[in-house]
């Protein structure tokens, strides 16, 4: 993970695929040399301002070849991303350019920068938090918009920002109970147990918040993983293809993306859904019709929901759900009906009574019948009942944060017991010091001065 | 010039002195104590007390390892007074009023009838070093004093400088001398020093006050001695009293602003946040209507009185105003001004937590001249000073305590790894640990060492011993004892049970073993501190459990050693600013590399890394340096 060398990294920085400019970047202590190489323009790279930009010419150095008009922008260390070197050169859109100024990059002293490099750097030379290279990092995988928008907060600090926030809270409440153990011939008379008891409560239930929100942060980032199956022939395929065609497909990255592909990303309100299509895939050997839900075995271990297909038109439409049922045992379903648009109304009535017991939703991946109450559905399903994603409150979305938290959130609870026994306030301020901690990975180290800092802005102490 | 012979000499004669020089003679090293005056061997500059909050703790720890204090203050204490008892028993601590002439008399005592230890009245003005190692201790009188350790105890004393309103008087304290010229050979051989500011109040004719209008405040009856090895203390002899100022004293005070030495800008060194002026006081709590002073008795034999709360470098004039404003106080004598006292100390990131300096081997700090206050901080300092010093006479390894056995431990690792803003004074908010570092346990995490020193005599260690076995049978029977339930608090919910055990009952709140004794006699034949002791160890076990998982936890960390050579220059991962400050400091574990402030996190993830590749073998880059 960490560079023990002291090299220069280089790397394109910009997605891949045609855009209107494409950016070049290049951190380390080679980088003002390397810009002087191959840039030609009115100043030497290496005596600009720190926070400059400049218009100038790429060329080859060996044969002052010219390979763009660039705009170069200087960042110095230690004020820059990396708090190192920076240097990003901003070329016309294309994937040719860009790669060729790389290649000159790399030619006059930089390697290639390994995937995250940049953020790890900058990680490791302090100039971003855990936290925000963590988010740096979902950034980089977020699938869909709400998903950069939950990033793109805690990016920001949002996460750090509001934990942070509580720390300070539980540290006030800390401040208050040290100051009476500390100094117990200063004239303060007593604490407020009831203000401490409800400050406490509002910070737990924050706590708590945070903490579910993380179920839904985890969708947001990862996403739903919701492979279709059923017997051949219900129309999984036919499904597949509707929801794709129904909603904007996302992953477009790799040129050369088609359809038969056996998964895709789709967007269902904001929440990015991977839908596995299991009769694309392909298995050797022969495949007995009984056996196919055997296929799709792997995909169903890892799903969060499975949509369990039966055809509406089959005469044992029963039996096929019963096996079906069966065979996916305790896993999170939703039963859907296909072909609703086959049957007519009278029909779809008396199966509708002889099929009460498992309640599937009739749909048709002909008509699209059924397809807007699946996609409910599915958000439900999935356990985002909530929407927090959707106001501006922070979710949290990685499993280091979620468990400091819910740790921090027991230790509270002990004070909580604590306050209800009238313990000794220095056994308050154990848990309470122990919740602090938890935090710790978030919001940073807590130390005894920190404490002794509130007490003396706050209480006038001096025997 | 005369030529003098000792193992170790002792500079300074203030608690820390003292300390240091009894327990490196009584480790038997030969000793000189070298000081200004013999008559202010183990004088109190301020307050006459001892003990206080986390003092308290600590004045046990410093007699759980053979140290004097306790002895002392237990002989020539007026008044004693446990704090904080409506609390738990991590946080109880002693506290007393000494009385002053009788400490400092008994403190002398001890130090000149010391055998292996010498007084020299002179002070010490520079030091020789050899290679690294010093060798010299130079004095005024012309003196050298060949050693193998020196210990430099100066309290305020170098370059000290006292201010009353405008006026400045060179001095290491009122009507003594400073000292010039050490801190310059200090310097020069490479120490960073900076400069510390503390006040006193001024000191009151206790004739010319009328305590009728005054709180009284009293000693308490049933108090253990500090000692471990006392079996009596002096006696509640004399009474506090508690008076307040008023709006008439804030409004002189805040009229006559320009007259504090404080306010005036004429002092440059930093004074304690937990001990502010009275102007300091008055200015950052205007919102506040009085301000508590205590009026405590300096001694049995005299009707000087000090008071406490009100220290200030305001003018002697402005001074006696605003005191007379004060109830009880209207016709108040001064015999001494208040003032305030810059002086120079040396950033204690350059001693180890044995005391000795990094920079010259032999050489140690101990007490203000480390950026602490307080007697028992100094008194502590000396003590490891003393102990360290004899150590490494007889070649032996060097003692230092971990945060999680002492107060001692927090105090070292504190100075060694923090950065120093203001005198350092201990607070139980300090230690981690602070559920198991507690007064009434400091004999069972110290007495082992104190007694390895040979600072402990063996008749109270064995002592120690046998308590010890009785406090651990005794806690066992709990468990076979019964009683009945009616016994108990009415209020006590018994699940209709008609008995149980007496561990039980002992966690039922209110319950305490002094009510338990009565229905056994093995238990009531005990005496009071191994029945508090089993008291405590049942009543909290739950949190002390808890406590001592986490010390376990905690101490991994202080015993993941950081090799002496390792280069933090090597560690390309780590912030250059955190590299400097960890080459400078030079931790000696990844413990206290966590503790050391602007050092993130990250930081110690990345030390960690490059540490166990160090260990693992990647030792090219070092020896290739030493080739």
């Amino acid at each position: 993970m960490i560079s023990y060398s002291e090299d220069t990294i280089a790397a394109v920085s910009t997605p891949p695929g045609e855009g209107g400019i494409a950016v070049v970047r290049i951190s380390g202590k080679s980088s003002k040399q390397i810009a002087d190489r191959i840039f030609r323009g009115r100043i030497t790279p290496s005596e600009a301002g720190s926070h400059t930009v400049h218009f100038g010419k790429i060329v080859d150095p060996d044969s002052e070849e010219l390979v763009d008009e660039v705009l170069l922008t200087v960042m110095w260390g230690p004020n820059s991303y990396t708090a190192e070197d920076v240097i990003e050169i901003s070329s016309h859109g294309g994937q040719l350019v860009a790669k060729k100024i790389l290649d000159l990059c790399l030619k006059t002293g930089a390697r290639h920068a390994l995937p995250g490099e940049f953020t790890q750097r900058a990680f490791l030379n302090g100039t971003i938090d855990l936290a925000q290279a963590e988010a740096v990092a979902d950034m980089i995988s977020a699938r869909t918009d709400m998903s950069l928008r939950s990033a793109a907060r805690q990016l920001g600090g949002n996460v750090s920002q509001t934990v942070a926030s509580l720390g300070n809270k539980i540290r006030n409440l800390l401040a208050l109970l040290e100051a009476y153990t500390d100094f117990p011939e200063e004239e303060m008379g007593h604490a407020d147990i009831q203000k401490l008891t409800d400050d406490l409560n509002i910070i737990k239930d924050e706590i708590n918040r945070l903490v579910l929100s993380y179920e839904e942060g985890k969708v947001l980032k990862s996403g739903l993983k919701l492979p279709i199956v059923g017997r051949p022939n219900v129309g999984k395929s036919s499904l597949f293809n509707r929801l794709l065609d129904e909603s904007r497909t996302i992953v477009t990255e790799i040129p050369g993306t088609t359809r038969d592909t056996v998964s895709e990303f789709i967007n269902i309100a904001g929440i990015p859904v991977e839908l596995i299509d299991t009769a694309g895939i392909r298995t050797t050997g022969d495949v007995v019709e009984a056996e196919g839900i055997k296929r799709a075995r792997k995909e169903i271990e890892n799903a969060d929901l499975v949509l369990a297909l039966v055809d509406m038109t089959d005469p044992e439409i029963l039996d096929d759900i019963r096996s079906l049922t069966e065979a996916l045992g305790s896993v999170n379903y939703i039963l859907l009906a296909n072909k609703a648009d086959l049957i007519d109304e009278t029909m779809l009535e008396a199966r509708k009574i002889s099929l009460a017991e498992y309640n599937p939703l009739p749909v048709s991946a002909e008509t699209g019948i059924g397809l807007e109450q699946l996609r409910d559905l599915i958000i439900k399903s999935a356990g985002i009942v909530k929407k927090s994603s959707l106001k501006d409150e922070t979710i949290i979305t990685n499993v280091r944060h979620r468990d400091a938290l819910s740790k921090g959130l027991g230790f509270l609870d002990k004070v909580e017991q604590g306050l209800e026994e009238k313990a000794s306030y220095e056994f308050l301020a154990f848990d309470l010091k122990n919740a602090v901690n938890a935090l710790e990975e978030i919001i940073g180290k807590t130390t005894p001065e920190d404490i002794l800092n509130k007490i003396f802005s706050q209480f006038c102490i001096g025997k | 010039m005369t030529n003098l012979h000792y193992e170790i000499v002792v500079a300074g004669g203030g608690h820390a002195g003292a300390e240091a020089a009894l327990a490196a003679s009584r480790m038997g090293c030969s000793t000189l104590l070298v000081s200004l005056r013999k008559d202010t061997i183990g004088q109190m500059s301020c307050n006459p007390a001892i003990g206080g909050q986390a003092k308290g703790h600590l004045v046990k720890e410093i007699d759980a390892l053979g140290g004097e204090m306790g002895l002392a203050i237990d002989r020539t204490g007026i008044q004693y007074r446990r704090l904080n008892l409506s609390r738990g028993p991590a946080v109880h601590s002693s506290r007393a009023q000494a009385d002053r002439k009788l400490y400092r008399e008994y403190i002398t005592g001890a130090v000149l009838n010391q055998g292996n230890l010498d007084f020299l009245e002179d002070a010490v003005v520079d030091l020789e070093v050899n290679g690294s190692h010093v060798s010299a201790a130079i004095t005024e009188g012309g003196r050298k004093i060949n050693c193998r350790c020196l210990i430099i105890t100066a309290g305020t004393f170098l370059n000290g400088l006292i201010h009353i309103g405008r006026k400045k008087i060179p001095a290491g304290r009122m009507g003594e001398k400073p000292s010039l010229g050490l801190s310059e050979k200090l310097i020069a051989l490479g120490f960073k020093s900076g400069r510390l500011k503390t006040g006193t109040p001024p000191r009151l004719d206790g004739k010319t006050i009328d305590y009728s209008r005054t709180e009284s405040q009293y000693g308490d009856p049933d108090f253990p001695p500090f000692s471990f090895r006392s079996n009596s203390i002096n006696g509640n002899k004399a009474i506090c009293h508690i008076t307040f100022t008023n709006q008439d004293t804030h409004r002189i005070i805040l009229d006559n602003l320009d007259s504090s030495a404080m306010y005036s800008g004429q002092i440059k060194g930093i004074g304690p946040r937990y001990c502010p002026s009275i102007e300091d006081k008055v200015v950052r709590f205007r919102d506040k209507d009085r301000h508590q002073i205590f009026l405590e008795p300096e001694g049995l034999d005299t009707d000087l009185i000090y008071p406490n709360g009100f220290p200030t470098s305001l003018d002697e004039e402005v001074q006696k105003k605003a005191i007379k404003t004060v109830i009880g106080l209207e016709e108040v004598e001064f015999t001494q001004p208040g003032y305030a006292i810059e002086y120079d100390f040396f950033f204690p990131y350059q001693i180890y937590t044995t005391t000795e300096t990094k920079l010259i081997e032999g050489l140690y700090f101990s007490g203000q001249v480390n950026g602490t206050s307080g007697y028992e901080e100094a008194a502590a300092q000396g003590l490891m000073s003393g102990i360290n010093a004899a150590l490494k006479i007889k070649n032996e390894k060097p003692f230092s305590l971990l945060r999680s056995e002492a107060y001692i431990g927090v105090l070292m690792d504190d100075l060694t790894t923090k950065s120093t803003e203001e005198p350092y004074r201990m607070f139980t908010s300090r230690a981690e640990h602070r559920l198991y570092l507690r007064e009434d346990n400091a004999d069972e995490r110290l007495f082992k060492y104190g007694y390895k020193f040979g600072l402990i005599a063996e008749e109270h260690y064995q002592k120690f011993l046998e308590e010890s076995a009785e406090q651990k049978k005794h806690r066992q029977s709990l468990k076979r004892l019964f009683i009945e339930v009616k016994k108990l608090p009415a209020d006590f919910l018994n699940n209709g049970r008609t008995k149980i055990t007496f561990e039980k009952a002992l966690k039922v709140p209110g319950v305490g073993i002094d009510l338990l004794k009565e229905y056994d006699d093995a238990l009531a034949e005990l005496s009071g501190r191994i029945l508090k002791k089993i008291e405590i160890e049942v009543k909290y076990q739950g949190y002390l459990e808890r406590q001592m998982r986490e010390i376990e936890k905690f101490d991994k960390l202080e015993h993941e050693r950081i090799p002496d050579n390792f280069d933090y220059a090597f560690c390309k991962g780590l912030k250059t600013e955190a590299a400097e400050k960890l080459n400078r400091l030079r931790p000696a574990t990844v413990g206290q590399a966590s503790r050391i402030s602007g050092i993130s996190p990250g930081d110690i993830t990345v030390l960690t890394i490059y540490l166990k590749k160090f260990k693992e073998g990647l030792r090219v880059a070092l020896k290739e340096k030493e080739h």
